[in-house]
């Protein structure tokens, strides 16, 4: 599971996610995209289960980027517990995922698999998703 | 090399709100710069530039704009700036070039051939530079580079300073920057890798805390499901670092035990 080595603080505050992606909203390494279209967290989990369903379809073809990385702790408290006593325990860790941003990148197969592979990936996703291709690639 | 043209209309308001306007009249708000003359802002058509796209294809070209004020100018396309989820265009910059001065151009790599580490070894060709920065005067301006891929095996990797010398054209950048290199498909142990070291990490972080017993537990959960050498590697580390700490488990149970004390 991705979760950061260190962090220099163990807790942080919720934040925001408004507006799109500023950065990292093109594809920079592969043929193929997976971009975001709506907001949401994607924990490390859900990261692990999209690379898992892509790296299956493709059967050790083709080269895989992703380009998120679960940097933001998320804390819950046990449960039975009553509020108050301060906040609770790290449980996991979510990277913020704005509109536009590139997940996952893909090269080396043919544009079919490529779709099909992100499709699934895309079903493990609390967001909408969709395929991009890189301009000037002959699909 | 062959010319396109372009109908460009300067453009009186700057800003967000100007632009916005033209965007919304069918106009893409641009500008036009160079060595010689002073920025100047414009409007392109968004009909006639989506068309004008189409007819470039990708290649590096010249564009000939027209206006009716001045006399036509060649310019090269620098930047387009698109929305990145309506696919909008927002911007385009434009930068004047001399007929008989050098200029400084991105140009797209093009693969030819099938490389021999596909077709047999079953590999997969990587690009490292999409394209490629060159020196030339704009009647030298090749539409594409085309590197040769069929003699690059697995393992292989074709640099900036092994492309094929193309006439008054000069490559700009290190030498030893690769254009397309053949390597076997490990996307996965590239991931693993970067996976396995942070969960033993970040247990001792987590440790040092008395009251994140919750997150020891998701450690613990992580390890079995992660089907790895890696990730069973990942437990006696954390072991390791808190010997003292109870177990996953224990943890759990000194969380119940806290509410009882209140």
């Amino acid at each position: 599971m991705l979760s950061p080595a260190r962090t220099k603080y163990r807790k942080s505050q919720k934040g925001s996610r408004s507006g799109n992606a500023k950065r990292g909203h093109s594809l920079a390494f592969g043929e193929f995209g997976l971009q975001s279209l709506t907001r949401g967290p994607m924990t490390g989990q859900q990261i692990e289960a999209a690379r898992i369903v892509i790296s299956r379809h493709l059967k050790r073809k083709g080269k895989l980027w992703i380009r998120v990385f679960p940097h933001k702790p998320i804390t819950k408290k046990p449960a039975e517990v009553r509020q108050g006593q301060g906040k609770g325990p790290v449980e996991y860790y979510v990277a913020q995922i704005k509109p536009g941003l590139v997940l996952f990148e893909l090269a080396g197969v043919p544009v079919a698999i490529a779709r099909e592979a992100f499709r699934l990936a895309d079903s493990k996703l609390p967001f909408h998703c969709r395929f991009i291709v890189r301009e000037g690639t002959v699909v | 090399m062959k010319n396109y043209q372009l109908n460009v209309m300067a453009r009186q308001g700057t800003g967000r709100s100007a632009s916005r306007r033209l965007r919304n009249a069918g106009k893409i708000p641009a500008v036009l710069y160079g060595k010689h003359t002073k920025p100047e802002s414009l409007a392109v058509g968004t009909v006639e530039f989506i068309q004008l796209l189409k007819d470039i294809a990708g290649k590096a070209s010249l564009v000939e704009l027209k206006r009716d004020s001045a006399a036509p100018s060649l310019s090269i396309l620098q930047e387009i700036q698109r929305d990145p989820i309506t696919d909008r265009f927002l911007h385009i910059d434009l930068q004047e070039v001399k007929e008989n001065e050098k200029m400084v151009i991105n140009v797209t790599v093009h693969l030819t051939g099938e490389s021999t580490g596909v077709k047999n070894e079953n590999g997969v060709l990587e690009i490292g530079s999409h394209q490629v920065r060159i020196r030339c005067l704009p009647k030298d301006l090749p539409p594409f580079i085309e590197v040769d891929v069929t003699e690059l095996s697995v393992g292989k990797t074709i640099h900036l300073g092994d492309l094929k010398p193309i006439t008054g054209v000069e490559f700009l950048g290190s030498k030893d920057q690769p254009v397309v290199s053949c390597v076997e498909p490990v996307a996965e142990v590239v991931v693993e890798a970067a996976a396995a070291a942070p969960v033993a990490g970040a247990v001792p972080a987590e440790g040092a805390a008395p009251a994140a017993g919750a997150v020891p537990a998701e450690g613990a959960a992580a390890a079995p499901a992660g089907d790895d050498a890696k990730a069973a590697a990942g437990a006696p580390a954390k072991g390791a670092a808190a010997p003292a700490a109870a177990a996953p488990v224990k943890g759990a149970g000194d969380k119940k035990a806290a509410p009882a004390k209140k």
